[in-house]
């Protein structure tokens, strides 16, 4: 069986070699994050500062990175966590990731810090680390520019040199965003990792795979979703969505509902702003946003980017938002972290607490205030911190929108309780993708679980989080599994008595789930419905995953990661959420619109097989095949 | 004076973005598109995500919700995103 | 099997510029080199070479083929879903995917919008996951 092939780089000596991963590790944990949080364990000892001399940054792929089937451009890095002490794995769709493949690399572990800014190159099978110091202080663009076209790059901006803690890495118009992905790279002066060669991937049954990628291709652009709804609003068109359900988070998450978030809506932004829409490569959904501002053909933004950047601090300017997107981009930094600091900022001078000249509403001012906090120039340093660090300096920790220290996504928990409890329990922090995204089923999606009903919610985001951790570990985009609603309820729509019925018995269905998660292993098929995932990673490796064994792939990668938070001191007391989503109910005519967390945490405890203090038992590790 | 607004993919049915009204719930506008535009137009409208001033109308009381003088109805495309 | 550039090689350069992955290296008038490790056996440095200097995969010597008798590649535009496979394999910038033809016209597909700049590597059609392309000789 051939194993993945990953090479060890120590920044110190600027010396590399081959590093081997056994053919027990990789049956168990593949590839993606679910391999990198077993590397990550293994090579460092408990308690190492993330950004210093100790610290080790996974980049790897997975199996069917390159292979050409639908949404496979993926690649992960995997890190201690700057925001948050614990795990942190960053997803991106650029090119990098295809080409370090192709170079002849499945994954790089990066050791030690360069003492002088320098580049990786990883090129027909040779790396090579050279001096950089000509690039460093350069903007992503500029930096990418700097290197042929042809060639994969992964590279940070200035944020990521001054150590912004949710600094992130640039590949092409993508960008691994989340957790401080470009700090820890800056923080071993690694200014570009690139990539080329023409290696192919390796294929177990090419024939069968190939007539696998056509069927699905054809079954995504067929779906309403991705063959539709995503290639024309992007996932922008999300913000109308959420709106209507109370669950866009507004004013620092005080509000679930902004009157004017039409201005900054993905109906607008494909109405007045879209040029095209693009993609990442291998991709037949095409989600990505190709605007015009200021006479540029700029990418545009994603959700994420409307929700904070628009609502969650009352602006309204789309042009300012496209800006922004832009320059976060160039600097190299995370939408979320960012906008949602300069919110918790916005509230405390509000609440006259601190004055850091941002203020709800306005959101002129922020171009050059984003590129002081890229820099950390003066008290703007403090915000590139992000808002829990803020708030244990400055107050408000009611109201710091983080969990575990990594800020929330725009979704407001408060009306989609099964969001809140993924938000507390996810591995890196509050991501609503680790999570397990059940606001899809709760808010913003065709079909809704009542969603502010606490009972099958611990169930539900269990299986989802497998699930959605599984996808990640083979290479996939989530955006693939947006097909598994099925295509009939887009057509009937949501208020029609079915998908109505359908929502209200899936409220009710958390002993089903339950006894889904139990019973996985049985589950020996595959389908396109569900998890087509599995059949393509099945033809590719040659090994057996099926619907069950590969959702439980997922279970284990989620084990092991929570493992390494508790390795690394993070208890249950950190599952939380701030005040604001447990205690003050949205509406405050509705006592139930706030996040019973304090009920769904134990249930979702028992429901992982962890034990009362959110410790993976041992029983539960022995089943997963999780070692210590 | 209501409002009702039209987005994709009824917009292309109707062929309007927006027209003014005094009807006074969101059945009676369902029953006003059936008739003036078509059953088409009636399909599209009623799988729509409906909204009252911005608000699904599953969180008011669905097609019964009744409209206000100033309430706009909007026909949102379905979609989700991440 | 990578290709190999004999001593009959002059310097012209016309292979190192129009190697579609960057695999020929060489001074002008000097002898050419293939990287072996990255040659993907396309043949264009054989069909271009003036002096028949390129050896193929397998010994043989290579000829010579005018421009206007290099294949380029037809899109089936029904089959092909956007997904920029082939671009990113394109050195020569031939291929790009197609505009929309109307404000939210998302039935995009790739397109040869440069088919001068075409050097006829297959590498299109070879990496294309859902068989869409087709190298095909131009009848002009």
């Amino acid at each position: 069986m051939k194993t993945p092939t990953y090479a060890l780089i120590d920044l110190n000596t600027r010396a590399s070699s081959r590093y081997e991963i056994p053919e027990s590790l990789y049956r168990r944990y593949i590839g993606g994050k679910t391999l990198g949080a077993r590397l990550l364990y293994d090579l460092t000892p408990a308690g190492v500062d993330p950004l210093g001399q100790d610290a080790v940054v996974i980049v790897n792929t997975s199996p069917a990175t390159g292979t050409g089937a639908p949404c496979s451009s993926r690649f992960n890095m995997t890190f201690k966590n700057v925001l948050t002490g614990g795990i942190a794995s960053s997803n991106c769709g650029g090119q990098f990731g295809v080409l370090m493949k192709r170079a002849g690399y499945d994954g790089i572990i990066l050791k030690g810090q360069s003492e002088t800014p320098c580049v990786i190159s990883i090129v027909d099978g040779r790396i090579e680390i050279t001096d950089a110091d000509e690039l460093w202080g350069k903007d992503t663009e500029e930096t990418q520019h700097a290197f042929p076209k042809i060639y994969g790059k992964l590279v940070i901006g200035p944020a990521g040199e001054h150590l912004v803690r949710y600094a992130a890495a640039v590949s092409g118009e993508r960008v691994a965003g989340r957790c401080g992905a470009g700090a820890v790279l800056g923080a071993k002066k690694i200014k570009a990792i690139v990539a080329y060669g023409t290696k192919r991937p390796e294929i177990h049954d090419r024939e069968k795979f190939a007539k696998y990628v056509d069927k699905w291709v054809r079954f995504l652009r067929g779906h309403p979703m991705t063959g539709e709804s995503l290639p024309t609003y992007g996932s922008a068109g999300l913000v109308s969505k959420a709106n209507a359900t109370n669950a866009l988070p507004t004013h620092n998450f005080k509000y679930g509902h902004f009157k004017d978030a039409h201005a900054v809506s993905g109906e607008t932004l494909a109405d007045k702003y879209l040029l095209r829409n693009s993609s990442c490569i291998s991709c037949p959904i095409r989600c990505e946003r190709r605007v015009e501002v200021d006479g540029k053909d700029v990418k545009g933004p994603e959700y994420e980017t409307c929700g904070f950047f628009g609502p969650n601090i009352d602006a309204v300017s789309m042009e300012n938002m496209i800006r922004l997107n832009y320059l976060c981009d160039s600097y190299g930094m995370d939408t979320i972290s960012l906008a949602s600091t300069l919110a918790f900022a916005m509230e405390l001078k509000e609440n006259g607490v601190a004055d850091f000249g941002v203020s709800f509403g306005n959101s002129d001012n922020l171009a050059d205030i984003v590129g002081k906090i890229a820099r950390r120039e003066g008290v703007y340093s403090d915000l590139a911190n992000g808002s829990k660090w803020m708030s244990e300096r400055y107050g408000g920790k009611e109201y710091a929108m983080h969990s575990k220290g990594l800020e929330m996504a725009s979704y407001e928990p408060r009306r989609s309780v099964g969001m809140g409890l993924g938000y507390a329990t996810s591995n890196r922090g509050g991501c609503h993708l680790n999570g397990g995204y059940l606001a899809l089923l709760e808010s913003v999606g065709v079909l809704s679980m009542d969603a502010l009903s606490t009972s099958a919610k611990p169930a539900f985001t269990a299986f989802f989080q497998n699930a959605l951790e599984a996808i990640s570990a083979a290479g996939f985009c989530l955006f693939s599994a947006q097909s598994f609603v099925p295509a009939v309820l887009f057509k009937i729509g949501p208020h029609h008595p079915v998908t109505r019925a359908i929502g209200k018995i899936a409220t009710h269905l958390g002993f089903g789930v339950r006894a889904l998660l139990w019973m996985m292993p049985v589950l020996r098929f595959n389908s396109v419905f569900l998890f087509p995932h599995a059949e393509a990673l099945r033809l590719v490796t040659g090994l057996p995953f099926y619907t069950g064994s590969f959702v439980r792939l997922g279970e284990r990668g989620y084990n092991m990661e929570r493992f390494y938070n508790y390795r690394e001191g993070l208890t249950k007391a950190d599952d939380s959420l701030p005040d604001r989503l447990t205690q003050t109910p949205q509406d405050p005519n509705n006592p139930k619109t706030v996040v019973r967390l304090d009920k769904m945490l134990p249930v979702y405890y028992r429901i992982r097989g962890w034990d009362k203090d959110g410790t993976p038992e041992k029983r539960t590790l022995r089943k997963l095949g999780v070692q210590a | 004076m209501k409002t009702i607004r039209y987005y994709a993919p009824i917009r292309g049915i109707v062929k309007k973005e927006s027209e003014e009204t005094e009807l006074g719930s969101v059945k009676d506008v369902l029953d006003y598109i059936k008739q003036a535009y078509g059953k088409d137009a009636f399909a599209a409208a009623k799988s729509a995500l409906i909204v009252v001033n911005d608000v699904s109308i599953g969180l008011y009381q669905g097609k019964k919700t009744p409209l206000a003088d100033g309430d706009t109805i909007g026909f949102l495309p379905v979609s989700g995103g991440g | 099997m990578p290709y190999f550039i004999t001593e009959d090689c002059i310097g012209c350069t016309a292979c190192a510029k129009t190697c579609p992955v960057l695999a020929i290296t060489g001074a002008a008038k000097e002898r050419h080199v293939v990287n072996i490790r990255r040659c993907v056996s396309c043949g264009v440095c054989g069909r271009v070479c003036p002096k028949n200097a390129v050896l193929d995969g397998h010994g043989n010597p290579c000829q010579s083929v005018p421009r206007p008798k290099w294949k380029k590649p037809v899109v089936d535009t029904a089959r092909c879903s956007a997904c920029g496979i082939c671009v990113t394999w394109c050195r020569a910038e031939a291929l790009r995917i197609s505009f929309p033809t109307f404000r939210g016209d998302i039935h995009v597909f790739a397109e040869l919008y440069q088919p001068n700049k075409c050097v006829g590597c297959s590498l299109c059609e070879e990496n294309c996951p859902l068989g869409a392309i087709r190298m095909a000789e131009v009848i002009a």
